[in-house]
């Protein structure tokens, strides 16, 4: 059984001659829990149907369950859940077909805790998918999905078009079921809270490329964002490598830098500050931090 | 083989109306030859044949391609085949099933029409000239030509512009039966045919299983 159920190795992708994906290396152990992160059309939706062999790569491999992702088999996709953006089922179908097809073509079914499920949502079982609002869509979409007992689930931006109450709602049911049951998931998402939520490890795209690739809480210790005062006019140039955004304003500097270390320290007190502040940063500060188009950041493992 | 019955038996409900035109298209023109060869005699059965066969003809190659342009046109536009692809299956399988789906329809609407010919054939013998093996000639062309007509459906319908080039396969798909007419029932335009499924289907599946879902 291969360590890594995930591995995309240089993966590459135009879309009508524009770069979307720009060698994206990535790979997700066993039970890690990633949340994908960019900004809306990054390519995060174009790594997942490229994972899930919707769509083809223009080069590099992507890999899935130790299988090449254009050759799966029926029998890895069936250990496969997934939670589509929009959530595309068939929409003229009614409810009841449609899990009526789910359930003639899964590999597993667990009747008995889809029926829990659908209790708990309510889903009308006669009324066409595309009658259904989108909350109803995407608990449909998460028990179909769920029902399968797959090893690796997919979650490509689940709670998109979701009010407050629904998305609290697809989460907390994601959480719990996520919890029970120690599985793989790829999570991605532009709504930080939930991915923060959930995900034990964190991925950023931005302008095609793979910029952050580590643990979460690793990620919140290397990039810190700090708040210099000077005695009198701040230096225009620290010499530090890796700040990722640097705001001056008289006396005072606002720098978020990555791999703060100590060697950085030294250098920022050869300069004599009076005070310099540590302010505490959220995932969305750091993600916001991390895609500005002047970010040359990339944080991946095998920089520790 | 469960995956493969349970996606033909989806193609089928999708597109029951065609299933239902093969069976009562079949039903009529078995009624209808019947009924005319038992009333006039056998002598009137070439009569009966080419008159009838020229409407029939357009309505048969217009379904057949009609079904193959609706199974890959409606699978593009509601995106079918990427919910499939989603669980335990393959294009290759869905693919597969969408053909045999196809066929089945074809056998539907053949099938009855060969064995009241058969029975047709056999009571009146003495009195038509026809040699022998001339129902498998018939048979065989007539399968082979809604086939190609089904086939060249499915190549045209793997678009997701718009209806209008869809459409206009069906005119085209018109002049298969031509072929027949033209050549005869002959060996040669079997393997014609058989050329033009095979390229068609070829062509159909390398764009399906390329293309995005």
């Amino acid at each position: 059984m291969p360590n890594n159920v995930i591995e995309i190795d240089g993966l590459v992708k135009y879309y009508e001659g524009r770069c979307v994906l720009d060698g994206i290396d990535l790979k997700v152990p066993r039970g890690c829990i990633y949340g994908l992160l960019g900004r809306n059309g990054s390519g995060k939706t174009t790594i997942i149907r490229i994972l899930l062999g919707l769509e083809p790569p223009t080069r590099g491999t992507t890999a899935l369950l130790g299988q090449d992702s254009t050759q799966l088999t029926a029998q890895t996709r069936g250990r496969i859940g997934y939670v589509a953006e929009g959530h595309h089922l068939i929409q003229n179908y009614r409810v009841r077909r449609l899990v009526s097809l789910c359930k003639g073509l899964a590999a597993h079914w667990d009747a008995a805790f889809f029926d829990h499920l659908m209790e708990t949502f309510r889903l009308p079982m006669d009324r066409k998918v595309k009658d259904l609002s989108t909350g109803m869509r995407a608990q449909l979409n998460l028990a179909l999905a769920m029902t399968v007992e797959p090893e690796l689930l997919v979650f490509d931006d689940p709670t998109l078009g979701l009010d407050t109450v629904a998305r609290r709602q697809f989460l907390e049911m994601a959480i719990d079921l996520i919890q029970k049951q120690n599985r793989t998931i790829l999570f991605s998402s532009h709504i930080l809270g939930d991915v923060e939520r959930i995900a034990d490890r964190i991925g950023i795209i931005a302008a095609g490329k793979l910029v952050v690739d580590c643990e979460l809480e690793e990620l919140k210790n290397r990039v810190k964002k700090l708040q210099v005062l000077f005695p009198r006019e701040a230096p225009e140039d620290l010499y530090i490598t890796e700040i990722i955004n640097q705001r001056t304003e008289g006396r005072e500097m606002v720098l978020t830098v990555a791999n703060w270390n100590p060697q950085k320290r030294a250098i920022l007190e050869t300069f004599r500050p009076e005070s310099f502040t540590e302010l505490p940063m959220r995932l969305e500060d750091i993600f916001i931090e991390c895609t500005r188009p002047s970010s040359e950041l990339v944080l991946e493992e095998s920089e520790v | 083989m469960r995956t493969l019955v349970t996606l033909v038996k989806r193609e089928m409900v999708d597109h029951l109306a065609y299933f239902v035109g093969a069976v009562i298209l079949s039903g009529l023109l078995t009624f209808g030859v019947v009924s005319v060869i038992l009333a006039t005699g056998a002598g009137d059965m070439m009569i009966v044949g080419i008159g009838g066969s020229i409407p029939v003809t357009i309505i048969v190659t217009v379904g057949v391609s009609a079904l193959g342009v609706a199974q890959m046109y409606t699978d593009r536009t509601r995106k079918v085949s990427a919910f499939l692809t989603a669980l335990p299956t393959t294009r290759r399988q869905i693919f597969t099933a969408r053909v045999l789906a196809g066929l089945a329809a074809i056998l539907i609407f053949i099938v009855p029409l060969g064995v009241a010919g058969a029975i047709l054939i056999d009571m009146h013998t003495d009195q038509v000239p026809l040699y022998a093996g001339v129902l498998g000639d018939i048979m065989r062309s007539l399968f082979l030509t809604c086939f190609a007509c089904y086939c060249l459906g499915l190549y045209a319908g793997w678009n997701r512009r718009s209806l209008a080039p869809t459409l206009g396969v069906l005119p085209v798909a018109l002049l298969i039966p031509l072929l027949v007419i033209i050549k005869g029932l002959g060996p040669d335009v079997a393997l014609m045919l058989s050329i033009f499924i095979v390229a068609c289907l070829t062509a159909t599946w390398c764009r399906f299983s390329s293309s995005s879902l």
